[in-house]
């Protein structure tokens, strides 16, 4: 770069004689060496002063003698560098070092300059200005100025390299050579570095090149070699993907490039012979489809093309084998195997013509749902708080003498799979209830007679059975079978709805299994099972059947067996959804529902009742004695931003959109849509200055000090992500919450458990909903105030409707003033299914939970034909 | 009788001047060493019934005695025996008129007792087996017990009690209190396997009291008397008249307390024994005409002397004992031992209907008792409990059974503390005020005071900012505080809703219940207290007395 002050002054110019001449600049030479330059070699500043001096007396001789092939004799006691003694600079003089041009005289002598302008030709450019000067006709007044500017156009302005004192000279063009540009000199170091095989430093060299000069004449040449180099070197290095990808690039840079056809070609042999290997044929097709997209793009042969033809032969061959296997499979009655084969078959190659119909047939032989989850219900799950994952297997599994059916006026209506009647008498104390004799061919239960119930129903009477239910002891005088198929109900206090007493299953015995001769013989191990049974479970899928098989002659065929896959985050069970892998999910993130909702390809039911996020207290932690401090916790989360942000994970835009939320604030554990809501409570509002007083206050009450709290929190995705901002709003105000994870162990003592439910009936499920063992024992809310136990009694024996509601909405005030619970959001979620399902809860019945009605789902022949 | 030897004392009669076995009683049956029997009636079969009257030449009457003496109760047997001699030699032809006595004190009177034996029809070859146990249980339980008790055994002709189930559910209404007859034990002999087995259960008339039933086996049909012989005591409650001393303090003799025992030296009360005290209502004829218990009493006796001695008032009351009662009573204590595993104590509100009380926290801490002069060891801890949905909650016997006291709390408030003693009843039935209406009360008032601490820490963030921003001279800044401070619920809002929470002592004093209404007006007052106290005007007052002379002073600057 040049000195601007230094250009302002005047420069003595080769050929315009003496009095534009000056003496040659003397300099240091800088003591780094350059390694570029020859060794041994005179001081820098020294060879060129000399070499001006020559060149200034050389043009002024020449100028008289006008033979530029003479020049005369240099000094004898300096020389320039050599051009073919220069070597272009290294990588790292070249990363880090000053760019540096070469101008090479006609002797063979090189200048080393600072960059030129007008690059990259930049003595073409001169020349050319200098002819289109020279042709202009200028009357007598411009020709001065004429030609001052040819003789300008006939002269370099150069600035010497690493010279520290006056370094700008002029050089007459007409001695010089060619000028080496400093890009030349890195496509010069890039090829060399090729050579040597250093492709880190040729990359980064390429790379620097192409910031510095995009487009530079050679940088192609070396990058197509560079990409050629390093997909052979991760070939050989069996990084196969990354090698295609620098196969692919090449070709796009030039596809005629030698043996990057073949090179190509194996490597896509090596992918998806590996795919393959994987059992993953939806890679392998992948691959063979990147393969020929990139090949349709040729007019000629080459040799990639034998590797698409080979393999899609091959892929063809393995698909009908599998088919001709999962045919097999069904000859010797193993549906279950033909259905899985089949499926298998559609997966390696799905545009066989066979396959359609096959497929077809052996699927609805025996239909298995796919879903995807985040979490996979626990084998032992936690009782104090139970994930949505465990309660998704629980609805799937258990049938209760009574089941939510949906959700109407705000009341859930109840409907059972045992009973076929119920006849009240005795002003409602006494009830007939007959039980259904037989089931449907869709049915997938065990048949229950009024012995097996009765007998459940005493159990949950005598206080030395596990089972012992406290609340139906007091509500109940007797239970009576008076047949198979009838039983009598008698009651000491008649409940508001007894199917909301009766939501219970009853645990299938040996004895009661002989009525069903026809129940899968492996799910005697699980009594409550009753309904769909695990037969298998791994770390990444759990596999539900039905317990009650259809038989093969059933018509028309309908859901066999779910399988659940776990997945490790949305984005992948996402992609998974997309690609055909699962059928569906039980819940669609809210970031992507939208997107779900406008695709065509599936069915996106929303749930009957929100999901209610809510923080209960333990008995036995100083937050059930310490109101202060429980209050301080409810003012001091942000839940309107956790919420948003952190739950919902809505982008801005959405929060301006027209449309609510699919969440919100709540002031109860209750759904907004049940009749369990009180309208009329204000939300606590979030005001960390009053939490923090509160926080000072609740401190002198416990001796000057808050101890550290821990939260019991389910296995669950959501509260995961919730989970970090409530902490942090806590430890802002002064209160260390330390999350432990439910398990079905639940020994730990906590201070705070997280739950998540969905309650039917908010009237009987207060109660439950305080007890840590989800019992109706006095024991179990024998924490709370005396006026508060009498509240919820009072509700447990409400007898009319109405006051039952107000008791309950009373409760709810207390609980909320006092901060009993800390209610945080409700969301609303939605199941998520391909348009392959039949069965569906239909509008406006919405669907309860994730497996609502699933004994009457039916799945249709489907597989994904796209091109992955 | 059987062609066996008995003694029967003729019953006591009223005599004049006095008031039966009552107050008057207590005077004249005081033991006295020159007492004389006459001895009347015959030993055996013919020709009549033995009649043994004692009667003592003086007593006072209505007087307890100033010096008691210690007459040993060998030679009063002794001269019974003497007496009996005589009177055996001059049987038959020199018939000696008897002349009515006065009964002997009562801690000479022998308890009647009678044991009715019936073998289980349905178990095998036992009718023979209860023969022989009438027959020969009288004789181990006069070795065994001694004189104390007055005691025959009759089989029964396949009674309705004849087998365990039917023994158990005997009810206790069955019984007549005027039978002439202390206890009355039922006895089944069946057999389990090659044991024999007696069902026991033991009743008391004059209490309406029927023991569980107690299961005695054994191998040997020899063995049988000896063993039920050695059941029957633990069925057995001593009875005692008790007189008042002062609040605390009683008087008790003990019946049979001064007579000999058997073979087996037991005292006939224990130590410390728990009476509850009884009064006996009888009518001219001397026949019973109601008995009463005093609730929630207990005695407990601190030391007996020859069936003398004293006890300890241990009460729920106030004043248990009353003022001296008049008329024709009889103040009876019996002694409770902890015959049930378990006590379960109904707690029901004195409301109409009355109204279980479920939920509600009780305390069960044992009892202490110190000498006089003595520093009371410290109470151990109590236990608590809940009452059930029917407000019953169960008090277990335990390993060592002792009066504990029962304490029933109604949410702060103490409501009532009565002495128990598990297992000495199958049930008990705790009648307390109806305190729902102060509990509600109590409920609002604390929703109340959790919204008076949010308004005090929220005024207190506010005033320490304020005051900051003071500092800072961040004079808007103090003053959009001060204003926030202004916007805050003021004490005049809580105020008002004390007086409608108030409202409740209108209600209890239209159903005429001081207590209560005196309840409410002390919550609601201590209420209105702690809101002048915690949201005092002043200091905001002062503060912005303080912001604006600050501001002013720095201005000027």
């Amino acid at each position: 770069m040049m000195h601007p002050t230094k250009l302002a002054a005047p420069r003595g110019v080769a050929g315009a004689g003496p009095t534009n001449g000056r003496e040659a600049p003397v300099s240091a030479q800088p003591t780094g060496a350059s390694p570029m330059r020859l060794q041994p070699r005179p001081p820098m500043s020294l060879i060129l002063k000399y070499a001006l001096v020559f060149l200034f007396a050389t043009s002024v001789s020449v100028g008289a003698q006008t033979d530029p092939a003479k020049p005369t004799d240099p000094p004898p006691e300096a020389t320039l560098p050599k051009y073919k003694d220069l070597q272009p600079p290294t990588a790292d003089e070249i990363l880090k070092g000053k760019p540096v041009d070469w101008i090479v005289l006609l002797n063979g002598d090189v200048i080393l300059t600072d960059p030129v302008h007008r690059r990259p030709g930049t003595l073409e450019k001169i020349k050319a200005e200098h002819d289109a000067v020279s042709k202009q006709a200028v009357s007598a007044k411009d020709l001065p100025e004429k030609l001052k500017k040819l003789a300008e156009l006939e002269r370099l302005k150069i600035t010497l390299f690493d010279s520290t004192d006056d370094p700008e000279f002029t050089l007459e063009i007409r001695f010089i050579e060619r000028i080496v540009h400093f890009e030349d000199l890195i496509v010069r170091r890039i090829s060399k570095t090729l050579d040597e095989r250093q492709l880190p430093t040729a990359y980064e060299l390429l790379m620097f090149l192409d910031r510095r000069a995009r487009g530079w004449d050679g940088f192609d040449a070396v990058y197509q070699r560079f990409l050629f180099l390093d997909a052979t070197r991760l070939a050989r290095d069996a990084r196969w993907e990354a090698a295609l990808m620098q196969t692919e690039l090449l070709f796009d840079v030039d596809h005629t490039y030698p043996e990057r056809s073949s090179l190509h070609g194996r490597i896509i042999d090596a992918l998806i012979k590996q795919a393959i290997f994987d059992d993953d044929y939806r890679q392998a097709r992948h691959f063979l489809a990147r393969l020929e997209r990139f090949l349709a793009r040729l007019e000629s042969r080459e040799p990639a093309h034998a590797v698409v033809e080979t393999w899609t032969t091959e892929l063809k061959r393995i698909s009908d084998d599998v088919i001709t296997q999962a045919r097999a499979a069904q000859t010797s009655g193993k549906p279950r195997d033909a259905s899985l084969t089949i499926d298998r078959a559609a997966r390696v190659w799905p545009n066989l013509p066979r396959l359609k119909e096959a497929h077809k047939e052996l699927i609805d032989a025996h239909q298995i749902l796919n879903l995807g989850v985040l979490r996979l219900p626990n084998e032992r799950p936690s009782r104090i708080t139970p994930s949505p994952a465990d309660e998704r297997h629980r609805q799937l599994t258990e049938i209760a003498l009574f089941e939510p059916d949906q959700l109407k006026d705000d009341i859930v209506r109840f409907r059972s799979a045992f009973i076929e009647s119920w006849d009240p008498q005795n002003l409602g104390r006494d009830i007939t209830f007959r039980m259904k004799p037989r089931r449907a061919t869709w049915e997938s239960r065990p048949v229950l007679t009024s012995g097996a119930i009765a007998e459940a129903l005493s159990r949950r009477v005598d206080p030395l059975d596990p089972t012992f239910d406290e609340r139906w002891a007091a509500d109940v005088l007797s239970v009576e079978s008076s047949s198979p198929w009838d039983w009598q109900l008698r009651l000491e206090r008649i409940p508001l709805r007894i199917e909301s007493r009766l939501r219970f299953p009853v645990p299938l015995s040996a004895a009661e299994r002989e009525w069903s001769p026809d129940l899968a013989a492996d799910s005697a191990s699980s009594p409550r099972q009753q309904r769909f049974y695990v037969t298998d479970r791994t770390d990444r899928t759990v596999v539900w059947q039905r317990t009650r098989p259809q038989l093969s002659s059933a018509q028309p065929r309908l859901l066999a067996e779910v399988i659940e896959h776990r997945y490790d985050n949305w984005e992948r069970l996402l992609q998974g959804l997309q690609r055909g892998e699962i059928d569906g999910t039980p819940v669609a993130e809210w970031k992507d529902l939208p997107a779900l909702q406008a695709d065509s390809r599936f069915f996106v039911l929303p749930y009957a009742l929100p999901r209610t996020h809510v923080l209960l207290v333990a008995p036995q932690s100083v937050l059930a004695t310490n109101g202060t401090l429980r209050r301080a916790l409810l003012h001091a989360l942000p839940r309107e931003k956790i919420l948003l942000s952190e739950v919902l994970q809505l982008p801005p835009s959405i929060g301006a959109d027209t449309r609510p939320p699919p969440g919100r604030v709540v002031t109860s554990p209750f759904a907004t849509t049940s009749y369990g809501h009180h309208p009329q409570l204000v939300s606590p509002e979030f005001n960390p200055i009053l939490a923090a007083s509160l926080i000072a206050t609740a401190k002198q009450q416990l001796g000057g000090k808050i101890p550290p709290l821990t939260l019991l929190v389910p296995d669950d995705p959501v509260v995961e992500r919730a989970l970090p901002a409530m902490i942090a709003a806590w430890k802002y105000v002064g209160v260390d919450v330390a999350p432990v994870t439910a398990t079905g162990d639940d020994a730990v003592q906590y201070d705070l458990v997280y739950r998540v439910l969905q309650s039917t009936e908010p009237i009987t499920d207060l109660w439950p909903l305080l007890s840590p063992t989800g019992q109706t024992d006095l024991a179990s809310i024998e924490f709370l105030p005396h006026w508060l136990r009498d509240r919820i009694l009072e509700l447990d024996r409400a007898v009319d409707w109405t006051t039952a509601v107000r008791l309950l909405h009373r409760i709810e005030t207390e609980f909320l003033l006092e901060a009993r619970w800390l209610p945080l959001w409700e969301v609303d979620e939605s199941l998520v299914l391909r348009k392959r399902m039949g069965g569906l809860p239909q509008s406006p019945r919405l669907p309860m939970h994730t497996y609502h009605d699933i004994e009457h789902w039916a799945l249709q022949s489907w597989y994904p034909t796209d091109t992955p | 009788m059987n062609g066996r030897r008995c003694f029967q004392l003729r019953p006591p009669l009223p005599r004049r001047g006095g008031e039966g076995w009552g107050e008057g009683a207590s005077a004249s049956h005081c033991a006295h060493p020159n007492h004389t029997s006459k001895l009347s009636g015959t030993i055996g079969e013919a020709p009549g019934p033995l009649t043994l009257t004692l009667s003592p030449v003086f007593g006072g009457e209505g007087t307890e005695p100033k010096n008691r003496h210690s007459f040993s109760h060998f030679a009063w047997i002794a001269v019974c025996l003497v007496v009996l001699t005589v009177a055996v030699d001059c049987r038959g032809d020199e018939a000696v008129e008897a002349a009515p006595l006065p009964p002997p004190p009562f801690e000479f009177q022998p308890y009647r007792v009678e044991c009715a034996i019936a073998a289980d029809p349905d178990a095998p070859a036992v009718a023979g087996i209860a023969a022989q146990l009438t027959h020969d249980l009288p004789q181990w339980v006069t070795r065994t017990i001694g004189e104390r008790w007055r005691f025959t055994a009759t089989t029964g002709d396949r009674p309705a009690w004849a087998t365990h189930g039917q023994l158990a559910r005997l009810p206790a209404a069955a019984f007549d209190p005027a039978m002439p007859v202390d206890v009355l034990y039922y006895a089944v002999v069946r057999r389990q396997g090659n044991r024999l087995l007696v069902d026991l259960r033991a009743s008391e008339p004059l209490f309406g009291h029927l023991s569980p039933v107690r299961t005695a086996s054994c191998l040997d049909p020899r063995e049988l008397a000896a063993t039920v012989a050695a059941e029957m005591p633990e069925l057995f409650r001593p009875r005692a008249y008790w007189e008042r001393v002062n609040d605390y303090t009683v008087r008790l003799r003990v019946q049979a307390g001064a007579l000999a025992d058997g073979e087996h030296a037991r005292p006939i009360v224990r130590e410390r024994e728990v009476f509850v005290p009884w009064i006996v209502f009888r009518n001219r004829e001397r026949q019973v005409q109601r008995v009463q218990e005093l609730p929630w009493t207990f005695l407990s006796l601190e030391q007996i002397d020859d069936g003398r001695g004293t006890g300890r008032v241990v009460s729920g009351l106030r004043n248990p004992l009353g003022a001296r009662p008049r008329g024709r009573v009889e103040l009876l204590a019996v002694a409770v031992r902890s015959q049930w595993t378990e006590t379960a104590v109904h707690v029901v509100a004195l409301s109409q209907p009355p109204r279980p009380l479920p939920a509600h926290h009780l305390e069960l801490t044992p009892m202490v008792f110190a000498e006089e002069g003595i520093e009371p060891p410290p109470p151990p801890p109590g236990r608590a409990l809940l009452t059930d949905r029917d407000g019953i909650v169960r008090l277990p016997r335990g390993e060592a059974p002792q009066l504990q006291w029962l304490r029933v709390m109604s949410g702060d408030l103490l409501l009532a503390k009565v002495p128990v003693l598990p297992g000495a009843t199958p049930s008990a039935r705790l009648e307390l005020p109806d305190d729902s209406l102060r509990l509600q009360v109590e409920g609002q008032l604390k929703l109340l005071q959790g919204d008076v601490v949010s308004v005090v820490a929220q005024r207190a963030a506010l005033m320490a900012t304020a005051r900051s921003s003071a500092k800072k001279r961040q004079w808007d800044d103090a003053k959009l505080r001060l204003r926030q401070i202004d916007v805050l619920p003021q004490p005049q809002s809580f105020k008002e809703r004390i007086s409608s929470i108030r409202g409740a002592a209108d209600v209890a004093r239209q159903s005429r219940d001081r207590v209560t209404e005196q309840r409410i007006i002390r919550l609601c007052d201590e209420t209105v207290e702690l809101v002048q106290h915690y949201l005092n005007d002043e200091k905001i007052k002062l503060l912005k007395e303080e912001i604006a002379e600050l501001e002013t002073a720095l201005k000027e600057e």
